[in-house]
């Protein structure tokens, strides 16, 4: 019995692996696709004729703050200096506990003002809203409310108080490269299918120099965590949301980075202030409201990497942001359960949410039953070491290869680093990543499942980053 | 005698690869793939990175004379003979091959782009000095179809009108972006019909195309812009029509009123919205007592313009309107509008307005105070 449910796993977890090889294939040639049209008909003159034209949508720029004291002014002064001829920075105080808003207002000159504000999205309260009374910061405004312990609800507040048909939601602690918004305003332009949001590429900090919130070079991270996680989120954006973008099958679109609509997110209810995946939640509800209102829609990714955001240094931080990531994924599919193999949503209910329960949520339950089995069959001395080398050569390589390919990719898109040596020291966590951080990873999911079904409540926290490397020797502070 | 012995191994492999189980063979086959593809990836990585680095440094080498060069000729009043031009440049860049070529179209749209340089005529002469119209030709024949596009673009942001019959034939191209981006250059370069696609276009126009479409518009001399009434007048393609009642705004042309006002009958009520906010930026006083009348049958978003229009028309008669519209306004946006109207009416507006604020309470006082508020850019 033992051995035929052993042989039946073996056969199982074969074919698995091989079908979730084949979609990173399909994957990466859609992905490929994608990138070479995107390189071939855009250009930087494109962002010549957005900055003249008076036809020029408006944008919003939404940044929640938490404690954010020490770095604050650099970084909503590298916010005011972003390139487009129509937008607003709004800056969301959400309850913080040290002088961030005291040194708001000292900086930037600030005054309460009457300032008619509509709750068409649930926040805690707004107690006061901020303009400036110096005219070179007149795009600025700053909401200060009741602390909501979430960036969603805080985010809410601000999509409230914004003036313009699009947002940008990003973190006000991340970097943010100086033509985002002409960069990705351009597909909801060029583009007869309304699209409701557009997401680009987010990369690591750490390691970075940065001069008064502004990025002066891109570095990969010296530490190995940061490093593992550079290389993931290439693989995660270049990659999988690339390939996603070309047949319009985009799961998310980072809370980090991205700029939506703002009607269609006002009306599918905007952020849910009790999600931990909100990012998630916010696109599968505004998907849901195209579907359920029968308008054609559509998500879109650039390939350029256009924030820079700080990424857990260590281990134990970035347990605490893993599992609450797996916490979120598990939460998604049980509040969204009607969408899955539902064919009123189309490709979200028979594409996007199946391949996310098959290969994402299950993927790490899998693995680790795998190696379970693998230990029993160990202890029973029950393996072909012949063979099972050739298994795991095969994953292996299978791995490697598929992020020295994202590294390439990345490499046509835009070259990031200044050497040849950055690029290697990437390359030399291709062939680490599976042995070590790979694991980890499934453990963290592991225990964020678990944690989401026994535990009743969760704490978010702040953690304590190692700051990035700055001219003026500025620490970031961030919250998960 | 060594070939042999290799051979020999690797059949003797194939014979041991063979004989393993299926699942095996299919790993084994992934292996081998894998690796050729790692170590084909690490030699484009690498290769792409010396050609990008061997271009920059040429860039930064060429650059600071190159500039120097054009800014000689683009300021030269009397110009130089086409020889002349033709030695100074390859002086400067060496042959003048595809790859100095394109450094140099990139630099001459620059210039374009960036500096109110009224020096056609030297722009023309180095253009045609260098021989750039017949490389980006060369590039419109044998490339693929974003070079075309890019081609296409560089024709039409270097104004070089000669190209017109280089263009006309991806007018048609089946692929779509080249075909737009041919036509809406064919606009700025055509001299017999630049109107020909505005007539013809049966696609939706996006946001972009109008972005690009006006763009070529204001690159033109604004005396041979046409009337865009006829478009709203006669097209069938409804973003044109909507392009067309946004440009008739933007060119301040009056004579479109009789058209935009036979819009307001159009059953889009996106189409209604734009005419009205064009009769406002037109000031079409004429036409107040008519939206007047719909006012009441409108959507939200053609009641707000409206309320914006009849504000900007200031005419005097219509403050009563304003009140009224403020005080049945059931959304804070068409409040907010009522305001600002009421607020930039005349001296008997803003009396209202203040005492409206005095009268109010809540949000409707807020929004009064949000709308006066100097410090509130974006109302």
């Amino acid at each position: 019995m033992f051995q035929a449910l052993s042989d039946f796993y073996q056969v199982f977890v074969f074919f698995y692996t091989s079908a979730l090889f084949l979609s990173y294939i399909m994957l990466a040639m859609l992905s490929f696709m994608g990138i070479a049209r995107y390189k071939g008909y855009n250009s930087d003159l494109d962002d010549n004729t957005l900055m003249t034209s008076p036809l020029t949508p408006g944008i919003s720029v939404v940044a929640p703050a938490y404690n954010e004291g020490k770095t604050i002014i650099a970084n909503v002064r590298s916010l005011l200096t972003l390139n487009y001829p129509l937008f607003e920075v709004i800056i969301i105080n959400d309850g913080s506990t040290d002088d961030t808003l005291e040194k708001l207002i000292t900086e930037f000159e600030l005054e309460e003002t009457p300032f008619a504000y509509v709750p068409k999205l649930k926040s805690q309260p707004v107690k006061r809203i901020f303009k400036s009374k110096n005219s070179a910061f007149e795009i600025l405004t700053v909401v200060d409310k009741v602390n909501g312990g979430t960036k969603a609800d805080a985010s809410n507040a601000g999509i409230n108080a914004s003036a313009f048909p699009y947002y940008l939601c990003t973190d006000v602690d991340c970097i943010l490269e100086r033509n985002t918004l002409l960069k990705m305003i351009k597909p909801i332009l060029n583009n007869t299918t309304k699209v409701i949001a557009v997401g680009a590429t987010l990369r690591m900090l750490n390691s970075c120099e940065v001069d008064e919130g502004v990025l002066k070079t891109v570095k990969p991270p010296r530490n190995l965590i940061p490093r593992f996680q550079e290389l993931e989120y290439m693989r995660a954006y270049l990659l999988s949301k690339m390939g996603w973008s070309a047949i319009n099958c985009v799961p998310n679109v980072s809370g980090g980075l991205g700029l939506f609509d703002k009607e269609i997110s006002i009306r599918a209810g905007g952020y849910d202030p009790l999600s931990h995946a909100e990012d998630m939640d916010l696109i599968t509800r505004m998907i849901a409201y195209m579907a359920n209102n029968n308008q054609k829609y559509r998500i879109d990714y650039i390939p350029l990497s256009c924030c820079w955001t700080e990424g857990p240094p260590n281990i134990r931080i970035l347990y605490r942001q893993r599992t609450r990531w797996a916490r979120g994924l598990v939460q998604i599919f049980i509040v969204h359960r009607r969408i899955l193999f539902n064919r009123r949503y189309k490709n979200m209910g028979l594409i996007v949410y199946p391949y996310a329960l098959i290969f994402e949520l299950i993927a790490p339950v899998i693995e680790f039953v795998g190696w379970i089995v693998f230990i029993i069959l160990v202890l029973f001395g029950k393996i072909n070491w012949q063979m099972t080398g050739f298994i795991l050569i095969y994953t292996y390589t299978f791995t490697v290869m598929i992020s020295t390919m994202v590294i390439l990719w990345d490499q046509i898109t835009f070259k990031y680093y200044r050497s040849i040596w950055e690029v290697l020291r990437l390359l030399v966590v291709a062939f680490l990543e599976p042995l070590f951080y790979h694991l980890i990873s499934i453990y963290f999911s592991i225990r964020g499942y678990i944690s989401y079904f026994t535990q009743k409540t969760f704490e978010w926290g702040t953690m304590t980053r190692q700051g990035v490397e700055t001219e003026t020797k500025v620490n970031v502070n961030p919250t998960v | 005698m060594v070939t042999l012995s290799i051979l020999d191994q690797l059949l003797t492999y194939y014979a041991k690869v063979y004989s393993y189980p299926f699942i095996i063979q299919v790993c084994i086959l992934f292996i081998i793939g894998c690796i050729v593809l790692f170590f084909s990836f690490l030699a484009i990585i690498a290769y792409s990175r010396y050609r990008h680095f061997r271009l920059k440094a040429k860039e930064l080498r060429l650059l600071p004379p190159l500039d120097e060069l054009i800014l000689k000729h683009l300021l030269d009043e009397k110009g130089e003979e086409f020889g002349v031009i033709q030695q100074e440049f390859t002086q400067c860049m060496g042959t003048l091959n595809n790859e100095n070529l394109d450094i140099i179209t990139d630099r001459l749209i620059f210039y374009k782009n960036n500096f109110d340089l009224n020096v056609n005529d030297a722009f023309y002469r180095i253009i045609e000095a260098v021989g750039i119209e017949k490389h980006i030709e060369k590039k419109l024949q044998f490339t693929s179809s974003f070079s075309k596009m890019k081609g296409i673009q560089a024709l039409s942001n270097l104004a070089i009108t000669a190209a017109e019959s280089n263009i006309f034939p991806f007018t048609y191209s089946r692929n779509l972006q080249v075909r737009k981006e041919a036509r809406t250059s064919y606009l700025r370069l055509s001299k017999n019909d630049p109107y020909k696609f505005l007539d013809e276009a049966k696609e939706r126009f996006n946001a972009w195309d109008q972005i690009n479409l006006l763009k070529q518009l204001l690159g033109m001399d604004k005396q041979n812009l046409p009337s865009f009434s006829k478009w709203i007048a006669y097209s069938e393609n409804e973003s044109i029509v909507e392009f067309a009642i946004r440009m008739t705004s933007y060119f301040q042309q009056r004579d479109a009123i009789p058209v935009l006002t036979q819009q307001l009958n159009s059953p889009k009520h996106q189409l209604r919205a734009e005419a009205i906010k064009a009769l406002g930026e037109l000031e079409a006083k004429e036409t107040e007592s008519t939206l007047i009348t719909i006012y009441n049958n409108q959507p939200d978003n053609c009641q707000m313009e409206i309320i914006r229009a009849i504000g900007k028309f200031k005419t005097g008669l219509s403050l009563d309107f304003i009140v009224n519209a403020w005080e049945k306004s059931h959304t804070v946006e068409t409040q907010k509008v009522a305001a600002e109207a009421l607020l930039n009416y005349n001296e008997e507006g803003q009396s209202v307005f203040n005492s409206l604020k005095i009268k109010t309470l809540g949000i409707d006082q807020t929004v009064l105070q949000h709308v006066e508020n100097p410090l509130i850019k974006f109302k």
